[in-house]
């Protein structure tokens, strides 16, 4: 019996949950094209039987900002941190961890989970053309498809050297180009970047950049 | 007291196996003099003392960078990744080790920055700085 008691005292710690319960720790937030930021709501509640206040409320990146509409909840009480992603030039899976500090002397550590996929506009093969020493000076391509939901036109090419000469082909109407780029003949080290514009989105058109080197 | 002895040995005992529960799976549990390195990381000492020329990335935001950064670093991150992305490559060089860092250990921006060049540049010799900026400011005190 004394055992069974002192068994029951040594996991009372691992038994204890904090009075602060919230609906969801993870958050998968919908992406659309053209989004330039994503807001999802964690909502909770005190389950407890005294008022609790938020320390802190962190991100583990600076694209994750969060607002909460008071600091104190008392018994009862619910209320809800939003949490604002911005997306900047992101693609692909991101998960953003938000760690919320309470004054529960009980649990005071809550880890929110902010998970937003964000498909590739565009599937490029490369960003860097690079002619080694020995390489022969043979043109290089890079090919662009964009996302087939998503039709996109290149508006514009530059480069910033014109010693490579360039051989632009729209493959797919709003879906697939191919840049082909010749470096010349000539043996000489160099540089050069290319600038491709497109039409989308409308308010801050995309601009993709190319670097090429030859050593 | 025969009992008292084999009762007391089974709480030490009971008490060391929660102990050793918590501290293995615990999500707070420091580390202590374990480092498990993750794909692609790399330790500062290792870093430091590497043969090859080192091309520091800083993938946290504009405004801790401009606050201070690792001394030859350049900025890279994904909040204007395309325009970041032509300044990296005018300081680029195919016989560099690139090592990109964030924050700490906790944060993913270097994984993602180094994933990035790797897919987009078809660059090998990325990695990413175990314990990030945290690590180097401790490391300088």
């Amino acid at each position: 019996m004394k055992i069974f008691s002192l068994i029951l005292v040594l996991c009372s710690p691992l038994l204890l949950q904090g009075q602060m319960q919230f609906q969801e720790i993870k958050n998968q937030a919908n992406y659309k094209f053209g989004d330039k930021e994503v807001r999802r709501i964690f909502k909770f509640n005190n389950d407890g039987d005294y008022p609790v206040t938020f320390n802190s409320i962190t991100s583990s990146c600076g694209c994750t900002t969060t607002s909460l509409e008071k600091i104190t909840y008392l018994p009862g009480e619910e209320g809800e941190i939003e949490a604002i992603f911005t997306i900047g030039q992101r693609e692909g899976l991101q998960r953003k961890k938000i760690t919320v500090l309470t004054d529960d002397t009980d649990f005071s550590r809550y880890e929110l989970i902010l998970e937003v996929n964000i498909p590739k506009i565009a599937e490029i093969n490369t960003r860097l053309l690079y002619w080694k020493k020995d390489e022969r000076l043979d043109p290089k391509t890079i090919t662009i498809d964009f996302h087939p939901d998503e039709p996109i036109k290149i508006t514009d090419v530059k480069m910033s050297n014109e010693s490579f000469k360039l051989d632009m082909n729209e493959v797919l109407t709003g879906k697939q180009y191919i840049i082909s780029v010749d470096p010349g003949t000539a043996r000489n080290s160099k540089n050069g970047n290319l600038l491709v514009k497109t039409d989308f989105p409308k308010d801050n058109p995309k601009i993709y950049f190319f670097h090429l080197r030859v050593q | 007291m025969n009992q008292f002895i084999k009762e007391t040995g089974l709480i030490c005992l009971i008490a060391l196996f929660l102990g050793l529960l918590t501290w293995s799976f615990h999500p707070g549990a420091p580390d202590f003099h374990k480092i498990d390195l993750e794909d692609g990381e790399i330790l500062l000492k290792t870093a430091l003392e590497s043969a090859d020329p080192l091309l520091w990335v800083d993938a946290r935001s504009k405004d801790n960078f401009e606050l201070d950064h690792i001394p030859g670093a350049i900025l890279l991150n994904e909040d204007d990744w395309e325009y970041l992305l032509a300044e990296f490559m005018e300081k680029w060089g195919p016989d560099q080790k690139v090592i990109v860092y964030c924050d700490s250990r906790l944060c993913r921006a270097s994984k993602n920055v180094a994933q990035r060049l790797q897919d987009e540049l078809q660059l090998n010799n990325v990695y990413t700085l175990h314990g990030g900026w945290e690590t180097w400011t401790s490391e300088q005190n």
